[in-house]
This record gives structure tokens, C-alpha cells and sequence, in this order.
């Protein structure tokens, strides 16, 4: 057990993502070489336009990179097809967005299997129970997302992520569009999920406080890792942002 | 920021190919109708002033052809008069038919096919030898230049030339020639030609002429020279002017021409009713998803006029490019359309096809006004929605509520019913009000039909995505739920559909009744073995040929000509009295066919419209203005073989004109078998190829095909209506894919694959059209059993339901969505994950 508590769940291997040619050339990623550690809760921050965003589509197989190589587990990326990446993300990869996370016409409970429904595998029931009762939305399970409030739509997404027990989930800003203490119950949670059911969850977050929920943050500038921090507190993040601003 | 200004106005120009489409389409259809009967027209005018230029006056002989012939003397007489120039006798003796080497015949039941004299005058005739010599000795003949090329002539070679009055006779062919001094003007009528007394002979024209060509000098006085050529004839002989045979010559065609307008102006309409809800829907999906945009408008200051105003400037300009589109496509669907009935065997003169003002007229009225109609709805829901519920994310046009969409419907569909409950039960004087009455139920139900099909979406569309839930998987279900998440477009979608199917079924449903009325009708009636057909008259000889066989028993044949009988013009037809009670079971309930003459036996119902009864007395006006007395010797109950009034054929000749047979019906001689008696009558008849013998099995396929050719006719043009249902399952299912790319996007990014979203649309679309199929075959089912009930029983007894035929139209429904599914589906498949995830 101790082996995998230190094994990858994804990583990069001089990843770099270039837009553009000439003079719109953008280097969005520029050489980045990163580890996430399984069963590890961790946070990618910088600036805006830092490549966050970026590193993730990139490592979930949203998005090519234009050299080096991404892995989810020891499966590396770009060999793979349009159709067996598709099928890496339905089985091995969690999502969360900022917002617009579900769809309309389906109930949140067949938001939360949906990953499993198009997969047509049989859903862990006891498993997504339990998921369901720990995110809180036991009795909204028959609503559709335009019937819940915005901190239930994105717990459904949370629970949606973890329903498939994904060998990572990447959430982009899961909190930027609540407030704090609706926030803070979504991080709680995803916290605990990573704590107890030994989960995998890579986060990009603007909020120190939000990052003080994770085991280590990233910082990127420029499509580079300038620095990284192991549990880390709001204080201390906030500072560094600071540092790093000067 | 050029980025997404560009992808937004090629997004704005997708929307605007979009909803131009429908518009398109509605008036290239109208156009196309209109400038296909006013080409026909104007060159039919043109033609027809051409044919008679050189003429001034003709003298049109009492009664029609085969009435009595304009003689020899009147052409000296004419022609000594002062100011006459040029004088011409013309026969024109239809069913003249050419034999080619094979033994075919030109088609006779298309236009005439007519035996004339060769005269060579070709300034009044315009007749224009092409060819070879005319025709000079008894037995040449010279043919017009199509019928050669159509058949299997040579130049020299003997045919034979069968006609009413003169029978079978053998023919050297010498020429060819042309109807038309420049151009040919013959609009698929063929010509045989003869040397003139030849003609007059073979023909039966005794000497005379049916009419005469009068060519008048133009110093002198037209109406004393008119005045002086009518004192010549008979005061019931007629002479017109050159204007007046310009009138008769384009009236005649007017009567053929009214009908197919009529139909291709119906067509043309049912079209464009589609294709109004097809804008309409459009519309409504378009300014539905330009919500957002529309609020924000309101939100930095304009008023909920100005947003009315905007989108109406736009429907204005859809309108109008579209309808200038329509116009042009139009004009080459006009061609098209020509070519396509051309293609099914009728001719048409070449001609210029000209876009009248009224055309262009109607056609913008159409486009603009259906247009600006249709967005007139959307437009004021725009308008009324306050800022920040547009702003809001998801927002929507709010549907209209089921309990006043329920009350609409149900008013208008109760005007609809009562209206073509009316039109069909309802007493009339004439069949347009009453064609009027029905069509204007019709619309009205059709209306209510697409405001109350939204409340069958929901319950219906569990019905149809019950199976395709549980066998499409993950995407079937998804399909389902995408298909019910706004029933006011999923029907206004299917809704095109619907009307189109609801039309095919109803005409389905009458002309598989009609088929089955008569083949109950043909097998309780005839008990002849044989039927003879003439295209026109049997020509001489044949009846006695057939009664001399051996091997055939009874024999009957039938004439008739126009009468008046209490004042009213009816057709008084001729039988055998004393065999036709073996061949035909009329039903005689009452008295007998009574030889000897001077007996008739009437159909019932038209008896007792005329208070007559067996034993009474029945006064006959001849064409000739005779007055005959006939007694009532019989009634009989079913008229399906049989007219109302019958007379014995000894009687034939008192009051016809021409007395030859049409028909002829015999049984074979006791103790023959079927085979011989049917060879023996097969080959008197072999040298007439235009004769058909049929047998009862024959005749029936043979109605039933020409039924079943006319309801080919009627659904190529529905099909083009669910054509546009089809372009309307593409606009939605279009509009849908764009309107959801960020949920797309989402689905995919969470698993789905290509393959499976591409079945999600779809199934989404053939959910949406099985849907609209399934109500239009309801509809339809339901209009065709009242129509079927409606229309009198001798014609259509019941209303019969071909139930595979209508299966056939649901599986055409999943055909049809499974086509309009194509290029969305490509669509959708083919979304970039992170532009659909970042679409806004
Ligand atoms: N499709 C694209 N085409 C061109 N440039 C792009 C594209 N996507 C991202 N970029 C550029 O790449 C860089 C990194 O973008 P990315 O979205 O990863 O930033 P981010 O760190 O997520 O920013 P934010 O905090 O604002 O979300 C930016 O400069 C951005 O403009
Ligand atoms: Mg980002």
C-alpha cells in the first residue's frame, strides 16, 4: 500500500504548449515537468494567462501538446486515439468546472453516473450512494440542475468526479463562482475525499484559501513551474503570491 | 476579440442560411407554379394567333365532329365571293391511326391523333412537307415528322392506317411534314395525311369537310364578306372571325390548362403553408437563443420597442433576399417542373417562360409577409422579457402556457372541423364553394393542429423513445429527454411533417377505398368474360367480326351521344337489350330489357329525380333537334358499368349523330374453353393494336394502375412537402447542436464518444420526425375515413385502411429523420472540446 501511496497518478515530461506561430506565438507551456502523487490533494496557481488551465486540459487529454509527454498512470497520452482517449476520461479522469458543470435535462443522480451510463457499465450503487450522502444532495437526487442552487450544482459535479473512482480528477476554479462558506463546503469535501477514500485531485485555484485545503501547491508564471509548497496555509500562500507579484 | 467577432458573424450567417431556406423554398415553389401555367398560356396564346393568322373567317359546321360535313359546293360558292382569297375544306378526323413496322401504335388516349386532307394550300393549313412527296394517289399516305421518328418508319414502305369510319387499309408511306411554318406547333397532337378525296373516303367525309379555312383580302370589307359566306350555309352552321377562332382555339385549352393550374397552385400552397412553420419555427429557436444578446441590449437602454423593431428589420431582410432567391430559383424550377411532367408524357410547346408582375407580386407578399408573421411572436416575446431574466444563465423564451395553448387549439380546431365537416356534408351550388369551404377547414385544422401538438410531445415521445431508450443505450435515452426538453420545438419542427403525411395518408386511405369500391363493385357486376376498349370508336367491321366467332357466346356493345332530356343535357347510351342482361347484372329490380325498340331503362336514383316510373313516357331532344318518345321498360340499382339512361341499339341511329360503339363486352360460346375463345378473339382484333381485350382480372389491374398512377402524381408533390419537413428536422436539429455546443462539449469531456453523440442527434431526430409521422398518419386516417365516408357510396362505399402502406410511412418517418440527422450529427461530432467548453 505504501508503494502506491508514493506512486504518480499523472505527470508530464517536458510538456510544452505553443498557440500560435511567429508573432501570436503564445508559449502557454513552457517545459513543464510535474508529478502528482496518487491519493494527494494537489494546487496549481499563478497568474492569469499562466497556463494553468492549460496544464490541465493538456493532462487530461483535452488537448495535444506540441512537444513532451503527459501520463495518466503509466498510459502516455499521445499514442493514444481520439476514441481510447475519450475512453481514458469516461474511465480514468474526473472533471469539475468552474461552472456549467451538468446537464440540463438530466436529473443530478444521472448527472452523477452519466460517466458510468455512457460507459453502459453497471454503476457501483453502494459507492454512489455513499457519495451522494456525503456531498449532501440525498434528497435532491431526482432534481434537475435549473431546480438546484449553485453550491448543489457543483457538489453534484464533485460527486459526478468521484462516482467513477478516477484515477485523478482536475477541477478548474470549483469554487470561483461560489461563496466562501458554500466554497469552503466544496473543498471540505473534496479534501475528505482525497484523506479517506484515498482520492486524487489536482485543483487550480486564485484562492490562498482555497489552496490551504491541498497538500501542496504549484506555481506556474508564464507557462513554467517557478515553485512549489507542501501543506500549505492560506497565510502562507498569500504571502508567497505576494513575493512572487514583487 | 477578431476571433470571436468573426466566428460570430459566421455563426449570424449560418442562422441567416438557416431561416432563409424555409423562405427560399416557399416561394421558389409558388413562382415555379406560376410561371409554368403563364408560359404555358402565352406561348399556347402566341401559338394559336400564329396558327390562325392567315385566316379570317372559319366556318365551323353545326354540331361537333361527326356531325354534319361542310360539302364540296359551299368551297366554290365561298370561294367566288368578292374579296375571298384563298379558301381551304380541312378534315380533321380523330383516331386516325398509323401501324409501324412492329405493329405499335401511338399512344390514343393522350392528345388526338388525327386523319386530314392533304391540300397543300399551306398558307391556311400550315402544313410543311419536310420530306418525300405528298401524298397524290388512294393509297399513299405522309406522316407528321414526330410520329416517323417516334415509330418504326421508312419512306416507301406499306402500313396500315386504321380509322373510325373506314377500317383497316394498307398505305404507302410517300412524306413527312410538319405542323407549323417554322417551328413545330403541333403540341403532341400526330397527323396522318391523305390525298384529299382519299381522305374523304377513309375518313368518312362524304365529300365534305369538317371546316373551312377562309383567307380574306385586307382592302376588303371583313363583315359583308362574313355576312355573304353566311348566307351561304345553313343557319345552325356558324362562321367566325379570325378573333373568335383564336378564342375558341386558347378557350379550349384554358379548360385543360384551369385544372393544372389549380392543382400546381394548390401544391404550391400546401408547400408554402409548410414551409410557413418551418420559418416560424426557425424564427422562434433563432431569437430564442439571441436572447442574451437581445437583453443585453435592454440592459444598456433599449427600449423593448427598439428590440421588436431590430428583430423585425431582420425578419425584413430575410425576407426580402430570400424572396428574391425564391424568385430566381423559381424561374428554374419552372423548367424544371416542365421537364418532370414531360418526363411523365405530356408535352409542352417550347416557349419563353415570363415572370408576370402578379408573380412577383404574390411572391413577396408570400415571402415578406409569412416572414415578418412569423417573427411577429418571437419578436414580442423578445421584446417583453425584463434584462436581467436575459441575462441570466439558461435563460429562455418562456413557451406559452398549456391551458390558453389548449384553449386556441381547441377553438380553432373546432372552427377547422366544423368547417370541413361543413364542406364535406354541407349542400353547395357547385364544387368550388365547396372546394373553398373545405380548404379553408383544412388550414384552420392544420393550425390547430400545430398549436395542440405541443401537448402531445410529451406523452407521445415517451411512447416512441420507450424502445429506442432501451436500444440506443446511453445516447438513445439522452436523445429522448433532449427530444421532450422544449415541446413547442420539437412540434413546431415535426409539424411540417405531420401536415405532409396527414395529406398522403388521406389521399392513400380514398384511393385504396376507391380501388377496393371498384373491384367489389366490377366483380358484382360484370359477368362478361371479355372487355374491348376503343381509344374512340371501334372502327367498322370489328363488332360483326367478333359476333361472327364461334368460340364467342353473347356479345354487347355500347354507344351513345349527347341528348337533352328534360331540359337538362345528359348522355343517353346504347346497349344491347337482348344480351346484356348476360353480361352486365345491372340490378334490374323492376321490369325488363325490353327489345323492339323504343324502350329505355333508367338508373333509379335518376328516375325517381325525375318522377318517372315503369310504363311512363320519356322525351329525348336530339343534337339535331329532334324530339324522340321513349318508354320506361325497366329500372336498375347499380350503375357502376352503366349510365342513367339506356336505350336499345336499334335506336342508336334515330338520335346519334354518328352512330359507332365505344365498347364492346362478350362471354365465350357455351362449351368453349376460355383459352380458345380468348385466342379467337385475340386474333380478330390483332390488326387494330389500338384495341385491348381484357378479361376481368385485366380490366381490374387496369383501373387499379391508372388510380394508382394518380396517386403517384399527387405524392411526388407531397413528397417535396415532406422534402421541406426534412430541411426543417435539419434547421432545428442544426440550431439544437449550436444552441448546445458547452453541454456537448461537457458530454464529451466526461466520456462520450464521437459515435455516441452522433447517435444521440440521431435518435433525437428520428424521435422528432417518427413524432410528427405519427400524428400526421393519425390525422390522416381520421380526414381520409370522413372523406371516404363523405363522398357518395356508388364511388367510394368504404373507407379501406392499407395498413402497411401506412407502416411504410412511419419507417419513410425514420428514413427521414436518419437523413436530416447526417450533417448535425457530423456536427456536433465533430465540436472541439475546448471551444465547445469555453463557448459562452
Ligand atoms: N486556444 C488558444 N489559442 C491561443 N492562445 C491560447 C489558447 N488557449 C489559451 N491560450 C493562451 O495560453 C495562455 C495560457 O492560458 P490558460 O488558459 O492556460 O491560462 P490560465 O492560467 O488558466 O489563466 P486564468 O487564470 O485566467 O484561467 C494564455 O496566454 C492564453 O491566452
Ligand atoms: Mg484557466
Amino acid at each position: 500500500m505504501s508503494d502506491t501511496m508514493t506512486a504518480l497518478a499523472a505527470r508530464t515530461e517536458g510538456a510544452s504548449k505553443i498557440y500560435g506561430t511567429g508573432d501570436t506565438e503564445v508559449r502557454a507551456l513552457d517545459d513543464v515537468t510535474v508529478g502528482f502523487n496518487q491519493g494527494a490533494f494537489t494546487a496549481i496557481m499563478g497568474p492569469s494567462g499562466s497556463g494553468k488551465s492549460t496544464l490541465m486540459h493538456t493532462m487530461a487529454g483535452l488537448d495535444p501538446l506540441t512537444k513532451g509527454n503527459t501520463f495518466i498512470g503509466d498510459v502516455e497520452l499521445s499514442s493514444l486515439s481520439e476514441k481510447e482517449l475519450t475512453l481514458l476520461r469516461r474511465e480514468k479522469v474526473g472533471f469539475i468546472f468552474q461552472a456549467f458543470n451538468l446537464i440540463p435535462t438530466l436529473s443530478a443522480l444521472e448527472n452523477i453516473t452519466l460517466p458510468m451510463d455512457l460507459a453502459k457499465g453497471q454503476a457501483d450503487d453502494a459507492w454512489v450512494e455513499n457519495v451522494i450522502q456525503t456531498v449532501g444532495l440525498g434528497d435532491r437526487k431526482s432534481h434537475r440542475p435549473d431546480e438546484l442552487s449553485g453550491g448543489q450544482q457543483q457538489r453534484v459535479a464533485v460527486a459526478r468526479a468521484l462516482a467513477s473512482k478516477p484515477q485523478i480528477i482536475f477541477a478548474d476554479e470549483p469554487t470561483g463562482n461560489l461563496d466562501s462558506r458554500t466554497g469552503g463546503e466544496i473543498l471540505d469535501f473534496m479534501r475528505s475525499a482525497v484523506r479517506e477514500l484515498g482520492q486524487t485531485i489536482v485543483m487550480v485555484t486564485h484562492d490562498a484559501v482555497a489552496a490551504s485545503y491541498s497538500d501542496r501547491v504549484v506555481f506556474l508564471a508564464d507557462g513554467k513551474i517557478v515553485d512549489e509548497m507542501l501543506d500549505p496555509t492560506a497565510d502562507a500562500v498569500f504571502d508567497h503570491i505576494k513575493s512572487l507579484g514583487d | 476579440m477578431l476571433k470571436m467577432t468573426l466566428r460570430g458573424i459566421l455563426n449570424n450567417k449560418i442562422r441567416f442560411f438557416l431561416t432563409s431556406i424555409a423562405v427560399v423554398l416557399g416561394v421558389t415553389f409558388v413562382v415555379s407554379a406560376f410561371v409554368v401555367t403563364d408560359g404555358l398560356r402565352s406561348t399556347f396564346g402566341d401559338l394559336s394567333s400564329d396558327i390562325y393568322s392567315a385566316r379570317d373567317l372559319t366556318v365551323m359546321p353545326d354540331g361537333d365532329k361527326g356531325g354534319v360535313f361542310a360539302s364540296e359546293e359551299y368551297l366554290d360558292q365561298i370561294a367566288a365571293i368578292d374579296g375571298v382569297t384563298n379558301v381551304s375544306g380541312q378534315i380533321f378526323a380523330n383516331q386516325t391511326i398509323p401501324v409501324d413496322a412492329n405493329g405499335d401504335v401511338p399512344d390514343v388516349f393522350g392528345p388526338p391523333v388525327a386523319g386530314i386532307n392533304w391540300t397543300g394550300n399551306t398558307e391556311l393549313d400550315r402544313f410543311v412537307l419536310l420530306e418525300g412527296e405528298a401524298p397524290a394517289s388512294p393509297t399513299d399516305f405522309a406522316l407528321d415528322v414526330n410520329t416517323f421518328d417516334e415509330g418504326a418508319y421508312t419512306l416507301g414502305e406499306t402500313y396500315s392506317v386504321i380509322s373510325e369510319a373506314g377500317g383497316i387499309r394498307e398505305f404507302t408511306l410517300t412524306g413527312i411534314f410538319r405542323f407549323g411554318l417554322e417551328t413545330d406547333d403541333s403540341i403532341g397532337a400526330k397527323f396522318v395525311a391523305f390525298e384529299n378525296e382519299t381522305a374523304q373516303s377513309f375518313l368518312g367525309r362524304d365529300g365534305g369537310y369538317d371546316e373551312i379555312a377562309i383567307a380574306v383580302d385586307d382592302a376588303a370589307n371583313i363583315d359583308e364578306v362574313q355576312a355573304q359566306v353566311a348566307g351561304l350555309l345553313a343557319s345552325t352552321d356558324d362562321v367566325l372571325s379570325g378573333e373568335e377562332t383564336v378564342e375558341e382555339f386558347t378557350e379550349g385549352f384554358d379548360s385543360f390548362l384551369g385544372p393544372f393550374r389549380t392543382i400546381l397552385l394548390t401544391f404550391a400552397f400546401v408547400i408554402l403553408f409548410v414551409s410557413a412553420f418551418l420559418i416560424n419555427n426557425t424564427f422562434t429557436i433563432v431569437i430564442g437563443q439571441r436572447i442574451r444578446e437581445l437583453g443585453l441590449l435592454r440592459a444598456i437602454g433599449a427600449g423593448g420597442g427598439q428590440v421588436r423593431r431590430s428583430v423585425f428589420t431582420e425578419a425584413l431582410i430575410v425576407g426580402l433576399v430570400s424572396t428574391l432567391i425564391g424568385i430566381g430559383l423559381g424561374l428554374l424550377g419552372a423548367r424544371a417542373l416542365i421537364a418532370l411532367l414531360e418526363s411523365q408524357g405530356a408535352d409542352f410547346p417550347d416557349g419563353p417562360l415570363p415572370l408576370e408582375p402578379r408573380t412577383i407580386v404574390f411572391a413577396l407578399l408570400v415571402g415578406v409577409l409569412v416572414t415578418l408573421l412569423s417573427a411577429l411572436l418571437p419578436a414580442r416575446r423578445a421584446a417583453s422579457i425584463s434584462p436581467m431574466e436575459a441575462l441570466r444563465e439558461n435563460s429562455s423564451l418562456d413557451e406559452t402556457r398549456t391551458g390558453r395553448r389548449t384553449l386556441i387549439g381547441g377553438l380553432l380546431a373546432l372552427v377547422g372541423i366544423g368547417a370541413t365537416a361543413l364542406g364535406l356534408f354541407g349542400s353547395f351550388d357547385g364544387t368550388a364553394p365547396r372546394l373553398i369551404v373545405l380548404g379553408v377547414g383544412a388550414v384552420v385544422a392544420f393550425i390547430a393542429v400545430a398549436v395542440l401538438s405541443p401537448l402531445a410531445v410529451s406523452p407521445v415521445v415517451r411512447l416512441i423513445g420507450a424502445p429506442i431508450a432501451a436500444l440506443g443505450g446511453p445516447a438513445g435515452k439522452m436523445a429522448k429527454s433532449n427530444a421532450t426538453r422544449s415541446p413547442q420545438r420539437t412540434a413546431g419542427t415535426a409539424v411540417a411533417l405531420t401536415i405532409g403525411l396527414a395529406l398522403v395518408t388521406t389521399v392513400t386511405i380514398i384511393g385504396a377505398s376507391l380501388k377496393t369500391t371498384v373491384s367489389d363493385a366490377l366483380s358484382s357486376s360484370v359477368t362478361a368474360d371479355y372487355i374491348v376498349f376503343a381509344g374512340g370508336a371501334l372502327p367498322a367491321g370489328v363488332v360483326q367480326s367478333v359476333e361472327a366467332l364461334p368460340e364467342i357466346g353473347k356479345v354487347a356493345t355500347f354507344g351513345g351521344d349527347r341528348v337533352t332530356i328534360n331540359g337538362e343535357e345528359e348522355s343517353l347510351d346504347t346497349l344491347d337489350f337482348a344480351t346484356i342482361d348476360d353480361l352486365i347484372d345491372a340490378d334490374l329490380t323492376e321490369g325488363a330489357w325490353e327489345t323492339g325498340g323504343g324502350n329505355m331503362v333508367l338508373y333509379r336514383e335518376k328516375a325517381d329525380e325525375l318522377g318517372l316510373a315503369v310504363g311512363d313516357t320519356v322525351g329525348v331532344e336530339t343534337l339535331a333537334g329532334e324530339m324522340l318518345d321513349f318508354s320506361v321498360s325497366g329500372l336498375f340499382d347499380d350503375n357502376t358499368f352503366l349510365g342513367s339512361f339506356n336505350v336499345d341499339t336499334v335506336d342508336y341511329e334515330r338520335f346519334a349523330r354518328v352512330a359507332d360503339f365505344t365498347t364492346l363486352v362478350a362471354s365465350g360460346a357455351d362449351g368453349t374453353m376460355p383459352e380458345d375463345a380468348r385466342a379467337a378473339l385475340d386474333s380478330v382484333l390483332e390488326p387494330f393494336p389500338q384495341l385491348t381485350v381484357q378479361d376481368q382480372a385485366e380490366f381490374l389491374d387496369e383501373t387499379e394502375s391508372q388510380i394508382n398512377q394518380l396517386l403517384a402524381i399527387v405524392n411526388v408533390f407531397l413528397g417535396l412537402a415532406v422534402l421541406i419537413a426534412l430541411i426543417g428536422i435539419v434547421n432545428t436539429l442544426t440550431l439544437s447542436v449550436f444552441e448546445r455546443t458547452r453541454e456537448l462539449g461537457l458530454l464529451r469531456a466526461v466520456g462520450m464518444t464521437r459515435r455516441q453523440m452522433r447517435r444521440m442527434v440521431r435518435w433525437e431526430s428520428v424521435i422528432v420526425s417518427v413524432f410528427g409521422a405519427v400524428l400526421g398518419v393519425s390525422l390522416g386516417v381520421v380526414f381520409g375515413w370522413a372523406i371516404s365516408d363523405a363522398i357518395p357510396d356508388d364511388i367510394v362505399a368504404n373507407a379501406t385502411f392499407p395498413l402497411t402502406q401506412l407502416a411504410v410511412f412511419i419507417l419513410a418517418a425514420v428514413v427521414v429523420g436518419l437523413l436530416a440527422a447526417i450533417m448535425p450529427a457530423r456536427r456536433a461530432a465533430k465540436l472541439n472540446i475546448l471551444d465547445a467548453i469555453s463557448h459562452s
